[in-house]
This record gives structure tokens, sequence and C-alpha cells, in this order.
């Protein structure tokens, strides 16, 4: 699976508004609905704040993939957002969070889901990776950066 | 006293020793008729000669003689006399200096010793002897594992096919038997077709024909053997062996499984139809520091049975803490585990390679396990190693802070230490310790009684070869079908105890007083997996439980008295 292959640029967000956990979740699931990749933005966010509320996944290093099943997508959709300035995620690590990774997909899409995740997350560990995506200005430059990592993955 | 006289009787009763015993007592009377009648000579001599003595006089003189004592104070002055003189000393030099002491160490003490060694190191075991376990070949496996015998009192006999080695293995406590390994007869004297096992720890050539030679003489008794090489298991079983023990590749599994590598997802590690035990690491996820029951882990499904804590196993409770290193051991069904790693997929997610001491046959399977599960990973050995990937193979001695960099030590999660020899293990772990203090440390021990030295020098989790080969062979033992899911940790399936039939698992306290759960109950052929515990169980189901040795001990004893598990 390449991540890149189900990441659009156009659902990539250089510099999201929100200034709390709940709005810059809001923020990504919108951009989703905006570029029609949901059929059910409430559902969508009440999925993923649902999955964040039980606990947190800001993973730690400055970076948090919500994520959440549910019937308000046909597919598995993602989308990426930077915050302009960190926001609190309480992170296992405690730091906030200024990259957040987004991920959807309907109830029988586990395995794909899992899959997913896990690459995002490995990708993640990856320093030169992080700090490229951080120094991105433009969203088909963060596309172009995740798309070079995975070829050399 | 006693002892010599049942000696002397146990040798009377040999038919080759009585043999001996007469042939020694004709020597004695033709030395008694000689002693005499030289005495009648030395009488008849001295009376030619003018002089008269007593017969006694006479005896004392030819012993005197005889003997070579020759006091002097009596002496022929005839030609003839000292002629007679001559031929006594001669033929008591002959026959009591020489021949006496031959035949009686020929004919008595050396039968004597034999009897004696015998009786420590039979040829045979009684004919009544049952229930009893054979074992073939002395070292480290068998240390442990007849400590284990006596702990939990199975009868047990070595078999030695050296005297001198039975004997010393006699004086040193144990229970042994002499006899060549490759012959029947040895195993039949041994009572092999009543005993409760066959256990060979020889090396795999021999092994293979002791399982060969077993079961001619004994079809049914279980036989397991340990080998080293994996391509003797199949010739192994084969040979007749019902289970075959690669503990090398165990050791390396055991210890790829101990490490927290880089996920937190769940590792299945034994399943029973529907129900799946499997592991998880801790370390990097939101569980640490807090409680099962704040943690709310039983809304994924799946059910905490227990907690790896520092290599010890703990039935976990709500009030189980989780602590950074701890490693959770799951019930749950495919599904129910598939909802726990799209929980925890994203966390303690590392790169970094883990560090690998020794490449030897167990630092190769813990490659092998380690590839499996998609742990990458650095080996250190102090020669070169052509099955390891030359990318991944370092090349010099592991004490060597430079060759520690080289193989990454300042990032990775956690270092296996595999030599095969326990103060390299000691030293490495004290010193990688000292560097790092925060990772986590897996050593590998021979010897069981390194165990504890090395958990004191740093190391977070060890295994001792010869303490898992023991134990696996307990459970093998204790109960032939039991499903080990990881070292000490079984799962046994039995009916529901009358004791417990109609009871609600939340009236009991099973766990708290004997360390085991109920992980699944069986009815009419349909497992519910981490059942209700407010559900009354039925009479006439099958309940999965989980535990150590000891705690299915204590629950067969609290519960199921007499009751024999079995995997369902």
């Amino acid at each position: 699976m390449r991540l890149t292959d189900i990441l659009k640029p156009a659902n990539i967000k250089v510099s999201l508004q929100a200034d709390n956990k709940t709005d810059a979740i809001k923020e990504l699931v919108e951009l989703l609905a905006a570029n029609g990749d949901i059929a059910d933005s409430r559902k969508v966010l009440d999925a993923v704040l649902e999955r964040e509320s039980t606990r947190t996944t800001g993973i730690g290093n400055g970076l948090a993939i919500p994520h959440g099943k549910c019937s308000g997508t046909t597919e598995l959709v993602m989308a990426i957002g930077k915050t302009d300035k960190p926001i609190d995620f309480q992170s296992i690590d405690g730091r906030p969070v200024s990259l957040i990774w987004l991920l959807s997909s309907p109830p029988d899409k586990t395995g794909p889901h899992i899959h997913a995740l896990a690459r995002i997350s490995r990708l993640m560990t990856i320093d030169k990776f992080r700090q490229a995506l951080l120094q991105a200005t433009t969203a088909q430059e963060m596309f172009d950066i995740i798309s070079k990592q995975e070829d050399a993955l | 006293m006693t002892r010599l006289t049942s000696q002397i009787l146990l040798l009377w009763r040999h038919r080759l020793v009585r043999r001996n015993i007469r042939i020694l007592g004709q020597f004695l009377l033709i030395l008694a008729v000689m002693v005499v009648v030289y005495s009648l000579l030395f009488h008849y001599i001295m009376l030619a000669e003018g002089r008269e003595h007593s017969f006694l006089t006479g005896f004392y003189w030819t012993l005197t003689v005889m003997s070579t004592l020759g006091f002097g104070d009596i002496t022929f002055n005839s030609d003839l006399g000292r002629m007679f003189s001559l031929v006594v000393l001669l033929s008591g030099i002959a026959l009591l200096l020489v021949l006496l002491p031959f035949t009686f160490i020929q004919f008595f003490y050396a039968p004597w010793m034999e009897a004696q060694a015998k009786a420590r190191a039979p040829r045979e075991l009684p004919a009544s002897t049952q229930g009893h376990v054979i074992l073939i070949h002395y070292g480290p496996m068998a240390a442990a594992l007849i400590s284990r015998l006596r702990q939990y009192q199975y009868d047990y006999v070595l078999i030695v096919p050296n005297l001198d080695e039975a004997l010393q293995l006699h004086d040193m406590g144990l229970q042994v038997m002499l006899g060549d390994l490759d012959n029947p007869e040895t195993y039949r004297l041994a009572r092999a077709p009543q005993a409760a096992m066959v256990v060979t720890m020889a090396p795999d050539v021999v092994s293979t024909n002791v399982a060969f030679t077993v079961r001619e003489v004994a079809p049914e008794v279980p036989i397991i053997a340990t080998v080293l090489d994996s391509t003797s298991k199949t010739v192994l079983e084969l040979a007749g062996c019902n289970h075959v023990l690669q503990i090398g590749e165990l050791m390396g599994e055991t210890l790829a499984r101990r490490t927290i590598g880089g996920d937190a997802v769940t590792h299945v590690i034994g399943e029973v139809k529907d129900l799946c035990i499997a592991e998880a690491n801790a370390t990097r996820t939101p569980l640490v520091g807090k409680t099962l029951r704040e943690n709310q882990l039983a809304n994924l499904g799946v059910s905490v049975v227990g907690v790896w804590e520092r290599g010890r196993f703990e039935i976990a409770g709500p009030d189980t803490v989780i602590g950074p290193s701890t490693v959770l051991v799951l019930a749950g069904s495919r599904q129910q585990l598939q909802a726990y790693d799209e929980e925890f997929v994203i966390y303690n997610v590392s790169d970094a390679p883990v560090i690998l001491i020794g490449a030897g046959r167990v630092g190769r399977a813990t490659a092998r396990a380690l590839e499996a599960r998609g742990i990458d990973y650095r080996v250190i050995d102090r020669q070169p190693r052509p099955q390891i990937p030359p990318e991944k193979f370092i090349l010099g001695n592991a004490a060597d802070e430079e060759v520690l960099k080289q193989a990454g030590i300042e990032e990775a999660p956690a270092v296996l230490i595999t030599t095969h020899d326990d103060d390299v293990n000691i030293y490495l772990t004290l010193l990688l310790r000292h560097m790092r203090p925060q990772m986590q440390i897996i050593c590998r021990s021979t010897l069981e009684r390194n165990v504890s030295t090395m958990h004191r020098a740093g190391a977070d989790f060890v295994l001792s070869s010869s303490m898992m080969a023991a134990n696996m062979i307990m459970n093998l033992l204790k109960r032939a079908n039991v499903l080990m899911v990881a070292e000490g940790l079984n799962i046994v399936s039995m009916p529901v105890p009358p004791s417990l039939a109609g009871k609600k698992l939340a009236q009991t306290s099973i766990r708290e007083e004997t360390g085991c759960r109920v992980i699944a109950v069986v009815e009419h052929g349909k497992m519910r997996v981490n059942p209700d515990p407010h559900l009354p169980l039925p009479a006439d189901a099958q309940i999965l439980i989980i535990g150590t040795v000891e705690a299915e001990e204590k629950f067969l004893e609290k519960y199921a008295k007499g009751a024999k598990g079995a995997v369902g």
C-alpha cells in the first residue's frame, strides 16, 4: 500500500487555523468534505473524536494520527495538516503537536486501516522526513516529500 | 555393619561369586593341609637330628618360615633339615606371599567391590517399577529437569553406559542405571514399557539410535528428544520420538518475543479454536502508568489475562499497573485482537534496529524470529558468520564501544545477548546497563544458577536454556496435551468442575485464590471467549483456564481434585 495512492495534495493543509485539538480535527474533516472525499462529515468527525476520547493519538515528537472508522466514508481517506502554532494533544511525551495526519475508513476496511496507520507511524519515525515535512511551504511540496520517502522504503 | 552383611549376602547369591568363593576355600584348604604336613615333617626331621619339639612348635616354625618371618630361634643342623627349610620357605613365598593375595583379590575382593558398585549403579530396575521417567545423557538440561522431577515427586532413572560415570553420578546423589544405550535389553530392564516418559538429551545422532531402540521394546511410551540441529527434528520423529524440542529455535523465538521492538501491536503466541492468546508491548503507549481498570481495554473486547514484568508472569487484575516495560498477555478472538491493533498500531513505532550479540545457533534462531516479527536488527560476533546478511553484520568484540556504536547502541531499543558463555553474558549485561540505563536488556543463560546473577547485573529478562527445556518437558509429562503458550504459561481445558457448576465467575475468587483465569467457556461446541462473569457456568460445558504450572495445580487442588485437563 502506498499512502500517496490514497492521499491527494488537495487534502493537505500547510497552515491549520485551529488552536486546539478538536478544532484542528474538525478543520481536516471539513477539508475532506469540501473536496468531496467523504459522504458524511458529521459521522467522520464523531468517529475520530470518539477514538480520541478513549486515548490520545498524539504519538510523540510533535505528531498526531487521529483516526476513526464509520459509515460516513466509503473509502479509506486521509488528510494532513500543519498547525501555525503547536497545539496541545495530550501526547504521550507531553509535547505539543504541529503535524496532524488524519485518517478515516468504512467499518469493513479494518485491515487497510491498520496497515495505513502502521505505515504512517513508521514514516514518521524518520527524523529527516519529519523535518522536511515541517519545513515544506506548499501542499504539493509535502506530497512530493511523502512520495519520495515512500519510494525509499 | 548391616550394610556389610547385606553386601556379603548379595555377593553370596550370585552364582559366579559362589564359585569364586569355593575356589578361594579350596586354596585355603590346600594351604592348611600343607601347613599340617610341614609341621609333621618338622617334627620327624627334628627327631632324626636328636631333638624333640611339640606339634605346636612345629606349627609355629612352619608359619614363621613360610611367611618369611624366620625368627631363627629354632633351626636345623643337618643338610636334610636345611633342605626342608628351603622347601618350606619357597613354597611359603609362592603360596602365602604371592598366590594368597592374588587369589583373595581375584576371587573375593574384586567381586565384592563389583557388587558394591552394582548396588550403586544397578543394571536393572525392579520389575514393579512404573510411572518413572527414563533420562538419557546428563548435562545442564538434565540437571534442571531432575530438580523439577524431584520437586513434583516423580521417580526417574538416568541411564549411563559407562560404570565410572555412573558411579560418579550416583555419588552426586542421582538415581542411575548402567546399560548400553543402543541395546534394547537396557530399556527392557529400565522398564521402559511401564515408564511415564523417555527423555533423551544426548547428541542428535545418539538420540536417534536411542529412540529407535526404545521403540523396539516400548511402542507406546512417549519419547521426548532435545535437538540442536533443525534437520535432526525430522530424523528423530522418524525414529519414533513423540516430541522433538528444538531448544535453539525455541530459545530464539522466546528471546525475540520478549524484545520490545518497534511496535505495540499484538503477536499471537497460541490458539485454541477461536481463542487467541497474544502478547503486546505496553512501552510508549498511553497505557503506561495507569491501572487496567483506568485503561478500559475491555471496551475493545480483549481481556488482559496477565502481564510479563522482567520475565515474570503475573495474572492481571483491575488494579494491575502497567509499567514502561510491561508486556501484556491478551486473550480474545481474531477480531478482538484486530480492534486492539487498530487502537495501538500508531504507538511505539521505531525503526532503530535492536542489537543481537552472538550469532551462534541461538543467536541465528533469534535473528530469524526477529526477521519474522519484522523487527530490524544488527548482529555483533567475533567471527565471520556468512549466515547473517552482510548489511546486518558487524564483526568485532561486543565489549568494544566502537563496535557497539557501529551497531547503533545509542538508539537501539533493546539488546539481546545470546552467547553460550554465561561469564561473557554477565560482563556484557553490566557494561551495557552502564552505557544505556533505559534500554531493554535480554540475556541468555546456559546454567540455571546464573539467572539471578544476570538479573542483578541489570538484565530485564533472562532465559535459561536448561530451565526452558526442563519446564517444557515437565509440561508434557504432567499433561500430555496441554497448550504451552509461553515459557511456564499454559492453557488447560477441562469439564466445568462440579464445585463450579451453576456458579457465576463473578461470584468466585478463582484469580485471587489460584492465580488462574477462566478465559473461555465451550458449550455444545460453541466457544465463548472472555465469558460474561455474570452468567452461570453450565454443568455440561468445558472451561479453558490460563495460568502458570503452579497456578494450574492450585486450581486443580481447589476446584477439580483428580481431574485431568487437556486442550479442548
